[in-house]
């Protein structure tokens, strides 16, 4: 049988980088340089208390020019994934992912980061630890892309000491992680209602607050259902302001429910999730027929 | 202008731009006319009554190696061409960027790696990249005997670039070439296409 002969290729040599370091201690762990990011493992406090929630970040430093992935990576992409090895009892709770950017190339729009963002874990602590210190340690791997991507991998430990007592930490990394916490989407402040309508070939996402607010942009959480390159079209509203995304040519059946992240100019970021209201379109259309206009 | 005018307008626009288009699995596929690797001029009208499959390819693109160089795309193409698909191969790299080859090279890395298209079409200019809205590579569509658009996505489930994903992964082309060439309905029949973007022309 023929076999191709690129297929003797080890599947490790597919990744262009990999690291393992010696365990860093204190509050970080630092990769090496690598080709377009820069790696940390960092933790909130350097101690590990029993029955606590120990907050750790990765720490990426991007390349000027290349960006890494959200959740959501739009058109072509993929987040970063981590595989955490934890002390017995430890629990790992799911990344933190700060709003992203729109990151357009040619006719496809992608939704990640550039320059430095720290990626939160909160972790559970078990309420005994007999062990005087502890080792985290994660492997991750992730695609770092300009015009042309790279994949990642980096396993990189951390030792911390088991305490009680409450240390400052570094003030920078206080102030990275203050910073990361601030960038996180949060939930609908009450009394801001969010709906959505499908308008046929659209959707639009109306965000009312109780003031005027200039713009909102969308990021949508599930693949396929927004046309990620197509621009939106954010109009202010005197009790809020809403936005109109196009609707994804691929989808097949209609959306129920809009999942994603709200970003408001120069105000902050919102998870929203807001049941679709259908049938408006045919309303549209007709309001929108020319002898209307 | 006033809210309520402009958003009169958008709906208009929304409403009556998007379908012109639009590439939609369920509906004909846009026909088109390109050149493979040899010179040869291929037109989709004329393969009517066969089953099309578009595959976008971009040799340097880690998602992309890892198909080829676990040999699964060859695989793939060996047993569909076998069966009396049309398996075109399509590079919609532009002069400069990643991907990008020249006819001869193309025909080159055919050989040396065993692939077995039944044609690499060449679209330096990315006018069949765009006119099907090709995202990644790869990005997969097939076309039924009829000219309708019955998969458009994902090669498969695993949207890595790691060779040892493929083993576990479930192919989404190869089920639903199964199940079409069977006469049944593909199940998954729109996936997010996955990989590094196409490379357009600035």
């Amino acid at each position: 049988m023929r076999r191709p002969k690129l297929a003797a290729i080890s599947p490790g040599l597919i990744w262009l980088l990999f690291f393992c370091v010696p365990p860093g201690s204190g509050a970080e762990a630092l990769v090496q340089s690598a080709p377009h990011t820069k790696l940390g493992l960092l933790s909130e406090t350097d101690f590990v208390e029993p029955g606590q929630t120990l907050n750790l970040g990765l720490l990426f430093e991007i390349e000027p020019h290349w960006h890494i992935y959200w959740i959501n990576p739009g058109d072509s992409g993929e987040p970063p994934r981590v595989k955490w090895a934890l002390p017995p009892g430890f629990r790992a709770g799911d990344l933190e992912w700060p709003a992203p950017a729109r990151l357009a190339s040619g006719p496809l729009t992608d939704y990640g980061y550039q320059g430095r963002v720290l990626l939160m874990s909160p972790v559970r602590v078990p309420h005994q630890l007999s062990a005087l210190e502890v080792m985290i340690s994660v492997q991750v791997q992730w695609l770092v892309c300009s015009d042309i991507c790279i994949p990642a991998k980096a396993s990189i430990s951390l030792e911390l000491p088991v305490g009680h007592a409450a240390p400052s930490p570094p003030e920078d990394q206080a102030a990275l992680f203050r910073a990361a916490r601030e960038s996180l989407p949060r939930p609908l402040p009450p009394g801001w209602r969010v709906s959505a309508d499908d308008l046929g070939g659209a959707f639009r996402i109306r965000l009312v607050t109780g003031a005027k607010i200039q713009r909102v942009s969308f990021f949508p959480l599930e693949f396929n259902q927004v046309e990620n390159s197509k621009p939106e079209i954010s109009t202010p509203l005197p009790n809020g302001v809403e936005v109109v995304v196009s609707k994804s040519d691929q989808l097949l059946q209609p959306v129920d429910n809009l999942r994603g992240v709200l970003v408001i100019d120069g105000g902050g970021s919102y998870h929203v999730s807001a049941a679709v209201r259908q049938g408006i379109s045919r309303e549209g259309r007709e309001r929108a027929s020319p002898a209307t206009l | 202008m006033s809210t309520h005018r402009t958003q009169l307008l958008l709906v208009l626009l929304f409403t009556l731009s998007l379908p012109a288009r639009a590439v939609r699995v369920g509906e004909p596929a846009p026909d088109f006319t390109a050149s493979d690797s040899n010179g040869q001029s291929h037109t989709l009208s004329a393969y009517r009554g066969k089953f099309v499959v578009l595959e976008w390819h971009n040799r340097d693109c880690p998602y992309t190696r890892k198909q080829y160089e676990s040999g699964n795309m060859e695989k793939l193409q060996q047993k569909w061409t076998m069966r009396g698909v049309e398996w075109f191969t399509v590079i919609s790299s532009a002069p400069g960027k990643q991907g990008y080859v020249t006819a001869a090279q193309e025909n080159a890395y055919v050989l040396e790696v065993h692939a077995a298209p039944s044609a690499v079409l060449l679209d330096p200019e990315g006018k069949l990249g765009r006119l099907y809205q090709a995202k990644t590579t790869p990005h997969m569509f097939i076309i039924d005997p009829n000219d309708i658009l019955i998969y458009n996505g994902a090669i498969d489930d695993k949207p890595t670039t790691d060779l040892s994903d493929i083993a576990a992964a479930h192919n989404y082309v190869d089920a639903a070439l199964e199940a079409a060439l069977a006469g049944r309905p593909v199940e998954v029949s729109v996936t997010r296409p996955y990989g590094c973007s196409v490379k357009y022309p600035d």
